[in-house]
């Protein structure tokens, strides 16, 4: 994983809407109202369009119901491990109760972080993703034919590794069904963010104590994202076959193209979406992918585009910089 | 790709991201990388983890990728905070592999060889479809022949000026096995290499003209760039104050006193009394540092054995009404009355303007720095024989005799010990006045204020009322 630096895409920080800035000077109370109102005028002027958005009827909008509530669900769940830890770090005892307004609070700050925010949006774009090519393509989320391929490996290392990275994905699989998300199972930059923010809402020495054992319990290569980069990284230059979205499973796939491309894994996922297809085929291009797989991987994903023109034009040097000067912009 | 190296190395980092110790093949890519061992980690993906993983107190596993001057690493590393007390990290390796630089894409590599060719040519032609010659430029002295030769005789092949290596007989040959070709330069040590760039667009067999690059493969040696007078390059090496350290230091001694000037006025934003006189001590010793340069710049100047003035006709008179009226809004801040020339007086002289004001801020600088509060300072000037001299008089403490002795000496500063100058203008000054044939004395009796004089030779052709002829320098 190459961290997250440079090419992040989706940018969500920033409030749209800020209702409540104070004003620094002291103003007549005619100046305030009106202050108030040009501001509730901005808010009310954004209803419509954010509503006509959210409202549109496009199954695999980047923002549809299922996503956000996908978001929410494994936001609320971090959030609930977070305080269960808390919790167990205190008496010792079952984890009780909480009280909805701590977790409320925890997902708030979880979601301050842009990073752990497009890391859980891409989650839910890779869960919506793998069951639309199981529907479309009768492609198995979990056991897909390159991990068939790796399991039965005459290089037995290699044969294990690939039943770990299989295990952790049914796990996965299943976890997201229920709309869940382990905390162990977040990359190393975004659990240290979920750390800060449970330290954030209890400052006292308990968060200590459960952040000491967070840190013990948690190994980035047990993660399935760690097991998938490791897997890759173990198939050298066969892993040029991850880049087969339908030969190996969205999950391979989006790691292998981070790998190679230097997108970042959730920015990968991303830029499978229908809105980023110009993404998806300089990323696979840098990432070395023949014109004839890009073709494919395109093709797959977007039935309903067309491939772009003279795309053969363009060699893998000149997709990669083509892709780094297109990130330096918010969105397509 | 080489197969994967099988086995773990291990290395260890400390609290500052140092490798105190790495096995192969990780020790050998730290160096390759440019770092040492033990050393700070050099291989910056591997170091974004190592720090990652120390700050967050996490174990953390990634891939990483490296380039050698011949290959292309990528390895997968497990990064573990040590518990031992130590802040580093103990890194160990899963996978290791190992590949040739990728092969360059032929189209961006001709790109990238023109990009270079563009920064890097000396010498530039316009041909025409036949690879006439219509205009050249250059900018390597050993081409300049060239360019000469081509502008005399324009139109004419470029070829037929040049030695085209592996071209005997200077038949037309097709422009693509002239592109890239070596060739030598009467006039030029150097050798060659001509770049051939058609200039349509659409690439067809008979372009209508081309552009002509002329590459060398190595700089034009110094001894040959520089014209080869030592005793015009001792004399500018010999200003080295004046010539090279003044200049760079100005700039950021004046943003230093601008700041402090900035915060002594409290522009931006409130400010305790103390800080913004701290600022205001800042400026005055900025200030103060930026006048010594000058100084010593001068000094460099006057101390130069072939120093020298431009002397011209000058106005006595006026020079010290300007000099006054620079020195007024200083004066006037001491309460201090500057008793100029009055407007209409004239004495004329030959002297260097710039050097006669110079000594006249210097004397009359002095003259307010030393006066008390509400004195005067009378400035006069009479022809007395062949010179005209110029008197600056003020009611300060004055000098004893055997101050008056030493006031002209370098670095002088009569035991002051404040933050007023160098020393070294009056020293200055009177070689100014000397090196314009005239000369700079002083008068003085303790207590009873000091008299400056300078005299400069008269002009005797300009007061006989005729315009005066231009001098002869």
């Amino acid at each position: 994983m190459a961290a997250n630096a440079g090419l992040t895409m989706m940018r969500y920080g920033g409030a749209m809407i800020d209702a409540t800035s104070p004003s620094l000077d002291p103003a007549s109370p005619e100046q305030e109202l009106s202050a108030a109102l040009s501001r509730a005028d901005v808010v009310a002027d954004t209803v419509v369009p954010i509503l006509r958005h959210v409202l549109s009827n496009e199954d695999n909008s980047l923002f549809g119901d299922e996503i956000v509530a996908r978001i929410r669900g494994m936001i609320r769940h971090l959030s609930v491990q977070l305080l269960d830890r808390l919790a167990s770090a205190s008496n010792g005892t079952a984890p009780s109760q909480h009280e909805a307004d701590l977790a409320a609070q925890l997902s708030d700050h979880l979601l301050e972080s842009d990073g752990l925010v497009c890391h859980v949006h891409a989650l839910a774009l890779e869960y919506q993703l793998a069951e639309r090519l199981r529907s479309r393509f009768g492609v198995d989320p979990v056991l897909t034919p390159l991990l068939q391929d790796r399991i039965a490996s005459s290089d037995p290392d290699l044969a294990a590794l690939a039943m770990r990275f299989l295990a952790a994905q049914a796990r996965h699989g299943q976890s997201q069904g229920r709309m869940k998300l382990p905390l162990l199972e977040l990359p190393g930059d975004h659990l240290h963010h979920a750390l800060l923010a449970m330290q954030a809402i209890d400052p006292q020495t308990r968060a200590d104590a459960a952040v000491q054992g967070i840190r013990r319990d948690y190994d980035e290569a047990s993660t399935r994202l760690g097991l998938a980069s490791l897997l890759l990284a173990r198939m050298g230059a066969d892993a040029s076959e991850a880049l087969k979205i339908n030969h190996a499973g969205v999950a391979l796939f989006a790691s292998a193209l981070e790998i190679a491309s230097g997108l970042d894994r959730d920015s990968a996922i991303l830029a499978t979406h229908e809105t980023q297809a110009a993404r998806l085929a300089l990323a696979l291009r840098s990432a070395g992918a023949k014109l004839d797989v890009v073709r494919d991987q395109y093709l797959t994903l977007h039935s309903e585009l067309e491939f772009p023109e003279h795309f053969d034009a363009i060699g893998p040097d000149r997709a990669a910089a083509l892709l780094a000067s297109g990130s330096s912009f918010d969105g397509f | 790709m080489s197969a994967a190296t099988p086995g773990r190395a291990i290395a260890l980092t400390d609290g500052g991201d140092c490798l105190l110790r790495a096995d192969e093949p990780l020790a050998s890519l730290q160096l390759q990388c440019g770092g040492e061992l033990p050393g700070k980690i050099a291989i910056p993906a591997l170091l974004e983890t190592v720090r990652k993983a120390r700050r967050y107190q996490l174990r953390l596993a990634r891939g990483i990728s490296a380039l050698t001057p011949s290959e292309a690493i990528s390895a997968w590393v497990e990064v573990e905070p040590r518990v031992d007390g130590d802040e580093g990290c103990e890194i160990s390796l899963k996978t290791w592999q190992t590949a040739p630089l990728p092969a360059d894409d032929g189209n961006s590599h001709e790109y990238d060889r023109e990009q270079i060719d563009n920064e890097l040519a000396e010498f530039a032609a316009v041909l025409d479809h036949d690879q006439n010659v219509l205009v050249v430029s250059c900018r390597a002295d050993d081409l300049a022949a060239l360019a000469a030769r081509m502008e005399d005789a324009p139109g004419k092949r470029w070829t037929s000026f040049v030695d085209v290596a592996g071209l005997e007989h200077r038949q037309p040959v097709h422009w693509r096995l002239l592109d890239g070709a070596r060739l030598m330069v009467e006039g030029s040590e150097r050798s060659w290499r001509a770049a051939l760039r058609p200039r349509n667009e659409d690439r067809a067999e008979t372009p209508d003209g081309f552009e002509l690059l002329l590459v060398a493969d190595e700089p034009l040696p110094p001894s040959l760039s520089q014209e080869p007078d030592d005793a015009l390059a001792a004399t500018q090496r010999k200003h080295i104050i004046g010539q090279e350290i003044a200049p760079a230091l100005r700039q950021p001694i004046s943003r230093i006193i601008a700041n402090a000037e900035t915060i002594r006025a409290k522009l931006a934003g409130p400010l305790s009394d103390d800080y913004a006189r701290y600022a205001s001590d800042i400026a005055s010793a900025g200030q103060l540092l930026l006048d010594l340069l000058e100084d010593l710049s001068d000094l460099e100047v006057v101390e130069a054995e072939d120093f020298s003035t431009a002397p011209d006709r000058i106005d006595l008179a006026a020079v010290a009404r300007q000099a006054a009226g620079i020195l007024a809004v200083r004066a006037r801040e001491k309460a201090i009355a500057l008793d100029a020339p009055r407007h209409g007086e004239t004495l004329p002289a030959v002297a260097e303007f710039r050097r006669v004001l110079q000594i006249l801020i210097n004397l009359i600088g002095n003259a307010i720095r030393y006066s008390p509060a509400n004195s005067q300072i009378w400035i006069r000037v009479e022809q007395t024989g062949e010179m005209a001299s110029l008197v600056v008089a003020d009611q300060g403490p004055g000098l004893s005799a055997e101050q008056a002795a030493v006031v002209f000496d370098k670095f002088e500063r009569l035991g002051r010990s404040d933050e007023g100058g160098s020393g070294l203008g009056l020293y200055i000054s009177r070689r100014l006045a000397r090196a314009m044939n005239g000369d700079l004395t002083v008068e003085s009796a303790a207590g009873q204020g000091a008299r400056f004089t300078l005299t400069v030779p008269f002009d005797s052709e300009a007061s006989d009322g005729e315009p005066p002829p231009p001098l002869d320098t």
